[in-house]
């Protein structure tokens, strides 16, 4: 491979996540000359799928090397003694790709529109998500018998959310009461926006709060709304504003791509698939890609020097880089996320528009390796319903405290469990991964994860209980990290606007939208009034238009 | 009822103004060819060509019968079942059948296409062995099933339906066997049960509950159920449009409360009946437990306008609810006749009716 030594570039981009993957893609008809590098062996970044090997490197990497990541700390991988008798085994590290992004996709999000739009959707596809379910514990166990079995509660149920109205008419443990004062709120969220005087006073307070007093929506049926929310917080502590628009999107997006389900997940771990897509695409249009490449030091100017500039608005004058192995490339352009860009050791450029608010920015995470297929969790959705691939369980705050803990700490979060069956290419036929996620980090965090996964896998739905096979831990932060040195040095020059910065990946279990709408305002940047509309694209020649988009 | 209708769009292009003009001229060629009773493969052809881009046009499904009229095997061809003159015919209609079912797939509710596939049914059973007959009308179950699977509520496709099984339950599944009982080839079963699963996938479904009203009375008479028996169906109907009551804004399952209620009446059809033996007592039993219900649900919404309009249906219809205190009082009546005019103003003439026959009831007591 020849050097990349004083080559010249418009566009270096810094990460194959997925923002930088997405941009390559709009940019992949633009002529532009790019050069897109990450540091890593593997696509993806923050959005990476592992095969096992792969995440148990991923592991040692992170642990040695610290600074590299400021995204992910605390990686750990666990396998469990494996007894002779287990019939289950795992199997070999390529039969797992597992995501370090398992968000869902409302269907209704404006991101698959622009797959099909720039023309990438043929390459992916997308398994629906079916059931979600509310953990009820059993009986909450007292200190002693939880000092001896190291559970904290007895033996817990799954009760599903009901989708609609038709699922609330069939369902046969609420009464009359609870079921009209559902519907009533049903009805109301389908046109929450219009019936502002509603709502609009209780905005910041609590969702239970608003659901007993505007609906009377007895206690016990909070926990299913909320679970819709994907909220981080408590029930005490999601706000009304927080929740109503995202159950709308929820309830809004159930059969706009097909009955019985509203959110979709790609195949092959989440959206790494997106990243490969979208480089893919982008070097088709020319990029060149470079793995286990990534910056060092900070840029210069490289102004020409007879001072004469070929300026203008989108082809500043160059930049000059270093990367790892010493090779110096020159480029108008440098985009990445604030992780990857670190080396450069700027003040950083405002991160583009449209962060959400209201997001966690601490989580622990844990990847969970199953050896059973949890049929119970995957019922039919509906008649002529794709057989889904997901299923998502919520656990209450304190549903998984003994009621010791429940008084003596602070109101904890909950707790989400995705469960990806192996239509998604995550794992062998007849094992299932469980992605579960808690909004604070810590030993408290790692034992609620912990406990999540048991609560779940020995819950009365799903007898004779599953074995786990391998388990990956590790912590995440979507807030900035300033490094002590870059911090020291002078903050004199003001943002340099030839460096587009990503705000780090988002802890939010649902995609957003938002993302999008970073890559068009970088992608603006880059291309002026000139670049014709944003990822519309037309098939290339000798690609056909026959096939229907998602395959499902 | 609450779904749009989408309309294909409106804009007529110089494209579309050509088009139309290659589409007269191809009909008036097609006119001429009829009046010399030019009934050939061509002329089928080119009605096909005009129907596939207007199914509509009803006159062109006359001309095109009349075609494939004079296309099938004379009658005398026919009587000799040679297996050749029977093939053409089946190959005919099935080619017909073929047409209209892509052209039901985007427009499900012409009602030219389900007559057309009526016509060659019916053409199919004079002309075709009872088998062949048969197999073709299980071949519209099947489509009306996919057709209500895609769009449950297609009033069309439901009354197609009943029609479709009609004539499955009349034509003998043995060829020359004349049909013993009823019970035999009956599908009443199956079509209740039908009509329970499509409710519960939509309860908004104003043909299913109108379907299982028909299918009821018949089959308690198929049952040949007792009185205790008919009984236990009505109160299990009544229960399940409780369940329904969860959301009053529905309209459609206000219709089968109706029906039910309905059936209670002395001047209900013996066709419509449920319970046979229904005396005075069990009348007013029956109200005023429905009416209880019914208040029931004010408690939890007070702005449906159709629970009031409801109650005040069943205030003035039935005989043991008239002018009865215990149950409705005159200030309920008035209340909910305040309600309505506020929830429903547009229809106040008819609320002011309304008003001046329930006070006409409550004043004629007083004798002049």
């Amino acid at each position: 491979m020849e050097s990349l030594d004083g080559t010249d570039w418009d566009v270096l981009i810094v990460g194959t996540g997925l923002p930088q993957s997405l941009l390559a893609t709009a940019l992949s008809r633009s002529g532009k000359k790019i050069l897109h590098i990450d540091r890593n062996n593997y696509y993806g970044g923050s959005e990476a799928a592992f095969s096992l090997q792969e995440a148990e490197d991923w592991s040692r990497n992170v642990a040695k090397d610290g600074s590299s990541s400021a995204t992910f700390t605390n990686v750990s991988v666990h396998r469990p003694e494996a007894s002779e008798t287990d019939s289950a085994k795992l199997s070999s590290s390529r039969a797992y790709s597992l995501s370090l992004s398992p968000q869902l996709i409302y269907t209704r999000s404006r991101i698959l529109p622009v797959l099909v739009s720039s023309k990438v959707h043929r390459q992916i596809d997308f398994l629906a998500v079916g059931a979600w379910w509310v953990y009820t514990p059993g009986n909450i166990a007292e200190e002693d018998s939880q000092v001896r079995t190291g559970n904290a509660v007895g033996q817990g149920t799954l009760r599903k959310v009901p989708n609609g109205r038709e699922d609330i008419f069939a369902a046969q443990d609420l009464d009359m009461k609870s079921k009209r004062a559902l519907m009533k709120f049903l009805r109301f969220i389908g046109e929450y926006e219009e019936q502002g005087e509603v709502w609009e006073g209780h905005g910041q307070t609590s969702f239970s709060a608003f659901l007993s007093g505007q609906f009377r929506v007895p206690a016990a049926l909070h926990a299913p709304l909320l679970a819709l929310t994907l909220s981080s917080s408590d029930a005490d502590h999601t706000t009304t504003e927080f929740a109503l628009p995202r159950i709308a999107r929820h309830l809004r997006s159930i059969g706009s791509l097909g009955p019985g389900f509203g959110s979709v997940i790609p195949k092959w771990g989440g959206l790494s698939e997106l990243c490969q897509v979208g480089c893919r695409a982008g070097a088709v249009g020319g990029a060149v890609y470079v793995l286990g490449n990534g910056l060092t030091g900070p840029a210069t100017d490289e102004r020409p020097s007879d001072g004469a500039t070929t300026e203008t608005v989108t082809t500043p004058d160059p930049l000059k880089v270093v990367l790892k192995d010493g090779e110096s490339v020159t480029t108008r352009w440098i985009v990445g996320s604030s992780d990857d860009l670190e080396p450069l050791q700027t003040s950083q450029h405002e991160p583009v528009e449209g962060t959400p608010l209201a997001e966690p920015k601490l989580c622990s995470r844990s990847i969970t390796i199953v050896s059973s297929s949890l049929e119970a969790l995957f019922p039919p959705m509906a008649e002529g319903a794709p057989i889904p691939a997901g299923a998502v369980v919520f656990f209450p705050s304190g549903s998984l405290n003994s009621r010791k803990e429940n008084d003596a700490k602070p109101t904890l979060p909950p707790v989400y469990v995705f469960v990806h069956s192996s239509d998604t290419g995550e794992c062998p036929p007849n094992q299932r991964v469980l992605y579960a996620s808690v909004a604070m980090t810590g030993d408290v965090a790692v034992r609620l994860l912990e406990r999540a996964v048991q609560a779940l896998l020995s819950s009365k739905n799903l007898q004779p209980q599953p074995i786990v096979l391998w388990s990956l831990r590790y912590e995440q932060t979507s807030q900035i990290t300033q490094h002590k040195e870059s911090a020291a040095s002078a903050r004199t020059a003001s943002p340099d606007e030839r460096i587009l910065v990503f705000p780090p990946t988002s802890l939010d279990l649902a995609w957003d939208d938002s993302v999008l709408d970073q890559v068009k305002g970088v992608w603006r940047s880059i291309m002026g009034d000139d670049g014709g509309e944003f990822m519309v694209f037309e098939d290339r020649e000798g690609v056909g238009a026959d096939d229907e988009g998602d395959e499902l | 009822h609450g779904v749009s209708r989408v309309a294909g769009s409106q804009t007529r292009s110089d494209q579309a103004r050509e088009k139309e003009l290659q589409h007269i001229t191809r009909y008036n060629e097609l006119v001429e060819l009829i009046a010399e009773t030019q009934y050939t493969v061509e002329v089928l052809n080119l009605t096909t060509k005009l129907l596939t881009e207007n199914p509509e046009y009803y006159t062109i499904w006359n001309h095109r019968r009349r075609v494939l009229q004079h296309l099938f095997p004379t009658q005398a061809e026919s009587a000799s079942l040679s297996s050749d003159s029977h093939q053409t015919t089946l190959d005919l209609i099935t080619a017909d059948l073929s047409l209209t079912t892509s052209l039901l797939r985007q427009y499900p509710k012409c009602y030219w296409l389900w007559n057309h596939r009526y016509w060659a049914l019916q053409v199919g059973e004079a002309r075709l062995q009872v088998a062949a007959a048969r197999k073709l009308w299980q071949g519209e179950l099947q489509l009306v099933t996919i057709m209500l699977g895609a769009d449950s509520r297609n009033f069309h496709a439901w009354s197609y339906r009943r029609f479709v099984v009609g004539e499955l339950e009349r034509i003998p599944a043995q060829p020359d066997e004349a049909i013993h009982s009823k019970q035999s080839q009956s599908m009443t079963e199956a079509e209740f049960a039908y009509t329970t699963k499509m409710i519960k996938a939509n309860l908004s479904n104003f043909s299913a509950w109108h379907n299982r009203s028909k299918l009821i009375p018949k089959l308690l008479d198929e049952r040949d159920s007792d009185d205790a028996e008919r009984r236990h169906m009505l109160d299990n109907e009544f229960a399940l449009i409780h369940e329904a009551f969860l959301d009053p804004f529905d309209q459609s399952i206000w219709y089968y409360h109706q029906f039910l209620m309905g059936t209670l009446s002395s001047r209900n059809s013996r066709e419509s009946a449920i319970i046979l033996d229904l005396t005075d007592n069990d009348q007013k039993r029956y109200c005023e437990q429905e009416i209880n219900f019914i208040k029931e649900i004010l408690e939890d919404e007070e702005e449906c306008k159709w629970v009031y309009e409801v109650l005040l249906q069943y205030s003035t219809s039935f005989p043991s609810l008239k002018g009865n205190e215990s149950v409705i009082t005159s200030d309920d009546l008035r209340e909910w006749l305040s309600k309505l005019r506020g929830l429903d103003p547009l229809r106040n003439g008819r609320w002011t009716d309304i008003e001046r026959t329930l006070d006409l009831q409550s004043k004629g007591l007083v004798s002049q």
